[in-house]
């Protein structure tokens, strides 16, 4: 009888204990910052699809797109970069993703590689990087290592050794935000591009030089030895390893610091692309986000074509586009389009929308009226530009170069004559058309349907025939509005008109 | 060490105690206490070793010259005139030895922590003498010991381990309750089998403690002191009093939270602290509230203070005196009064020899002696009216009133000047600026309006669980009576709640108590 019952109390007090962490973990979840689950949790739920991971700093999340990579080369790829990353932090980040993954190629940014700290100022974007990964012996050994450092504080104050445990255990970070807590809390989306984020801003670049490549900084500081750790773990698990050094107007220091990659690179024979040295790949008047500058989403597609070609062309990476393994792949392209054009209908910038419009998903119709505000301004005309602009190659950078920089000659006579000017980009048959004057017409048979634009005192009129069926476009446009700029775009699977835009 | 850290290492320690062969677990009691101290404070180990030997060895030798004049008296038949005189030279050795070992600690006691404030009187750059950890408190219960050994109330502890045991039992160390050897001593060194409901009395006892103290004492505090550390002039006498409402609050959770967290401890050991708080707020005089606060101190303070002076020669002398010239009434009182303004003086300064303690003490002091001058006439206007005085209505205006009493010292309390107390008080009455009293100025404070509403609840709960209590419900009993999945509700709801809506994590310190100081 009484062994009975000592048993039921021992089974009671398992299940209470049971029923005790389980709401504590459940309320964990619940006021946990979702940051790291929407960036990493895809990756969690499908490691083995990844063949080439993308890890760094913000400007790897901002600069290389996974999904553009898949939809032009096939190549299936992660983007593990998070913001404010050191290279002791990717190393962790990569170690705790090498114990799910098996990638054949790590690409790693090398950027603030001179640094000497192991952890930036926000404990925040520390978390963003490491919460989502189960707790395991990677992560444990990670948070010893990161916050070995008795002295290092984050921007509050806070000393990283007595945060290691918040790591391990988020409810002593985010308890707070029971108050903070919003609809988004409990139903969130999580990241459809793979790791890579979309930074939607077109901004004025500071002013660079580009200095000798000979010119470098001495190896030393946590940047360089995390590095090497990063190679030689690969080299050891035999995965292949790219350095970059993404496009940004690097200060002379910070050019030097990626110089000093050159021998490392060369000590392991690895491959090392520097971009800041590349300075033909992006155009830093049109594809910088922020002055220092993280690519919008025009530089980072220039880029990540950049790199998917240098990928295939170097790299024995697979084209998965047919295997029954990435099947899901297809709908995850459909959804990272769909985000892309929520992005593009939500702009109330002209400038931001241009930018965006340099994005082979989408074929678009622009038309400027007679004197459009858009002719006096020069970002604005380059944005224009950039919207048919070719994607330029190291190997012929130069050719290339020139002609492509800006190819539409009739939008620089209606500028000239501030007449009316037409463009139309029809991404899916590879064609660019314009017209210039204030009575000129187009009519072209397109991918999505035949077009018939009119243009005729100060006014346009754009319809679309497909199938049969007329679209007369902008008609919801008041008549006395006269916009500077009216814009239709056009989701090429579909054929479907995505967005009509005026400002 | 945080409060968390802090239950984990009783719990911890509470496995290893009753792992341990019975005969062994007091060492482990001791192993704890000492692991504890040395964690928290390591450099303040040898303060409080110097006070356990210096009183142990003290007690000892009182002790043994007792037994020698006792051994001495028995074995010889000693004329009357020197049997006198043997005990008056045993006694005079003994005060030596009392005399000397309680101002050594008493002198070491006010040096280091008054050391800095009597150098700020006079105008002195602080020296910052190191604060051994709760040394106030193991202080008064070391010197109750020797009192008490000098006085002949009980023989004193020959095994110095178990004297440092109850001078450094660990959960009391940091704020007290301040033991009694008598009450103590023996649960300490008695090894005590484990018993589950005397567990979860604990544990449940823990969890009040860190819902006190983390969600309502920690989430007043960033009103309370940005209103009191801020210039003077900044905010009328409003905010003022929503200021010193919290303090109140955040004073009664933060310091009975505490306790009740580290009774709680006490009781994962089957050890029972002394109480010390029983619920104040609801206390109908000045007189019942400092029964009911900080019992211990109270105690000890009468013990050691109050009935000893109060019955000193002079007292006597002076009662008499006053006999014939205002009756017999309030010769009677008069000693009482004297002596609870000593004993608040006293108070005041072992909260720290500053201006606004000593006001302090002072400001309860004089009321309570006045009360005691004015309790004949009170049980005469009572006797007159005793419907009024027996109604609720008239209960509920006493409460309030002794409420309205301490909130006017607790100006005194907190703020960092006497000055400043009175400075608060004046705009109180002259200076009130209502329309300070916005949610954006309380947000801007540190009260957003999401921890005001919990706060609020967190109060009410407070409120209706002191309630129950004043009324004689035993409440932890009542939750274990509850069927098994309300009580398990209720249980898993307080351990979610104290996580969820308590303050800690990086960037603040749980584990700092007020009393922390003292």
């Amino acid at each position: 009888m009484m062994k009975r019952k000592k048993l039921l109390r021992v089974l009671k007090t398992v299940i209470f204990f049971t029923l005790l962490l389980s709401s504590i973990a459940l309320i964990s979840r619940i006021v946990e910052r979702k940051a790291s689950i929407i960036k990493f949790k895809p990756f969690l739920d499908a490691p083995e699809d990844i063949d080439v991971l993308f890890i760094g700093d913000s400007h790897v999340v901002n600069g290389v797109f996974p999904m553009e990579l898949w939809h032009d080369y096939g190549i299936a790829s992660y983007n593990l970069s998070s913001y404010g990353n050191t290279l002791p932090v990717s190393y962790w980040v990569m170690m705790n993703a090498l114990d799910y993954a098996d990638p054949k190629l790590v690409v790693i940014g090398v950027k603030d590689v001179e640094k000497g700290y192991k952890l930036s100022g926000s404990s925040s974007d520390v978390h963003t990087a490491f919460d989502c990964f189960p707790l395991t012996q990677t992560k444990l050994r990670a948070i010893e290592d990161l916050m070995d450092d008795p002295y290092a504080e984050d921007d509050a104050g806070n000393r990283y050794m007595d945060m290691r445990w918040e790591y391990c255990f988020t409810l002593g970070k985010y308890h707070a935000r029971w108050s903070e807590l919003t609809p988004s809390d409990f139903h969130y989306e999580l990241n459809c591009q793979k790791g890579a984020e979309m930074a939607v801003r077109v901004a004025e670049p500071r002013d660079y030089d580009i200095i000798d490549e000979n010119q470098a900084l001495e190896e030393s500081g946590w940047g360089f030895i995390y590095l090497r750790r990063m190679i030689e773990e690969c080299r050891s698990r035999h995965i292949d390893v790219l350095l970059v050094h993404l496009p940004y107007p690097a200060a002379e220091e910070e050019q030097m610091a990626a110089n000093a990659v050159y021998y490392i690179a060369e000590e392991y024979d690895l491959n090392y692309i520097d971009f800041v040295n590349l300075d033909q790949v992006v155009d830093y008047d049109v594809d910088c986000y922020d002055p220092f500058s993280h690519l919008n989403p025009s530089g980072a597609r220039k880029v990540t074509d950049y790199l998917g070609r240098y990928i295939a062309g170097h790299y024995d990476i697979a084209d998965r586009r047919g295997d029954a393994s990435h099947q899901g792949w297809a709908a995850d392209y459909d959804a990272y389009t769909q985000y892309k054009l929520g992005y593009i209908r939500a702009q109330n910038r002209l400038d931001n929308l241009l930018m965006l419009l340099h994005d082979d998903s989408f074929s678009v119709c622009i038309s400027l009226r007679e004197g459009s505000a858009v002719y006096r301004d020069a970002k604005l005309m380059t944005l224009m530009h950039n919207i048919v602009r070719e994607h330029i190659f190291e190997e012929d950078a130069f050719s290339k170069w020139s002609n492509s920089l800006f190819p539409l000659e009739e939008l620089d006579e209606a500028a000239a004559q501030d007449e009316a000017y037409f463009l139309l980009v029809d991404r899916k048959n590879g064609a660019v058309q314009e017209c210039a004057g204030n009575s000129a017409a187009m009519d072209d048979e397109t991918s999505f349907g035949t077009l018939s634009y009119r243009a005729q005192d100060g006014g346009i009129s754009l319809m679309i025939d497909r199938d049969g069926t007329v679209t007369h476009c902008f008609a919801d446009v008041p008549e006395d509005a006269r916009p500077d700029a009216q814009i239709l775009v056009v989701d090429d699977r579909t054929g479907d008109i995505a967005a009509e835009l005026y400002f | 060490m945080s409060l968390f850290l802090l239950t984990a290492y009783g719990f911890a320690c509470a496995a290893v105690y009753y792992i341990c062969p019975m005969r062994f677990r007091w060492i482990v009691l001791l192993l704890a206490s000492y692991g504890f101290y040395a964690s928290r404070a390591f450099a303040s180990l040898p303060f409080i070793l110097l006070t356990t030997l210096t009183t142990w060895l003290g007690a000892l030798q009182i002790g043994r010259i007792a037994d020698a004049l006792k051994n001495r008296l028995a074995e010889s038949i000693l004329p009357s005139g020197d049997r006198k005189r043997v005990k008056a030279e045993a006694r005079r050795r003994q005060r030596g030895w009392f005399l000397a070992v309680l101002l050594l600690n008493f002198a070491l006691l006010a040096v280091l922590k008054y050391t800095d404030d009597v150098l700020g009187l006079f105008g002195a750059s602080p020296l910052g003498l190191l604060l051994p950890l709760g040394i106030s408190f193991y202080t008064f219960q070391s010197m109750g010991y020797l009192i008490d050994v000098y006085n002949g109330k009980y023989a004193p502890e020959k095994n110095p381990a178990k004297f440092a045991l109850f001078v450094s039992f660990f959960p009391q160390l940091i704020q007290g309750p301040i033991g009694r050897y008598d009450q103590l001593a023996l649960q300490l060194s008695t090894p005590h089998a484990c018993d589950y409901g005397t567990l979860k009395r604990g544990a449940m006892l823990i969890l009040w403690g860190l819902f006190k103290k983390m969600v309502i004492a920690d989430r007043a505090f960033p009103l309370v002191d940005a209103v009191f550390s801020a210039p003077a002039g900044a905010y009328g006498g409003a905010v003022a009093v929503l200021a010193v409402l919290l303090y109140a609050l955040q004073q009664y959770t933060d310091f009975s939270g505490g306790i009740d967290l580290v009774t709680g401890i006490a009781q994962l050991f089957g050890i029972r602290l002394a109480p010390n708080f029983k619920r104040p707020y609801f206390s109908v005089s000045l007189g019942d509230f400092w029964r009911r606060w900080h019992i211990s101190l109270g105690a000890w303070m009468r013990d050691y203070v109050f009935y000893p002076f109060a019955l000193t020669k002079p007292m006597n002398k002076l009662s008499k005196a006053a006999k014939k010239r205002f009756g017999a009434d309030f010769s009677r009182a008069l000693p009482a009064a004297l002596g609870n303004l000593l004993v608040f003086l006293l108070v005041g300064i072992w909260h720290g020899a500053t201006s606004n303690y000593i006001l302090w003490g002072l400001y309860n002091g004089v009321i309570l002696a006045f009360t005691a001058l004015m309790e004949p006439a009170y049980k005469r206007i009572n006797a007159r009216l005793p419907r009024l005085t027996s109604s609720g209505a008239f209960h509920i205006f006493r409460v309030l009133r002794t409420f309205f009493i301490v909130n006017i010292g607790w100006f005194f309390d907190r703020c960092a000047h006497a000055s400043d107390a009175f400075r608060m008080l004046g705009a109180v009455l002259t200076d009130t600026r209502t329309d300070q009293l916005s949610l954006p100025l309380i947000e801007s404070l540190g009260l957003p309006p999401a921890d005001g509403l919990l706060l609020a609840a967190a109060v009410l709960l407070l409120f209706l669980v002191s309630l129950a209590q004043e009324r004689g419900v035993r409440v932890r009993d009542w939750v274990l009576m509850r069927r098994l999945p309300l009580r398990w509700l209720i249980l898993i709801g307080a351990v979610v709640s104290i996580l969820l809506f308590g303050v800690w994590g990086s960037g603040f310190d749980e584990a700092t108590f007020i009393y922390y100081q003292f």
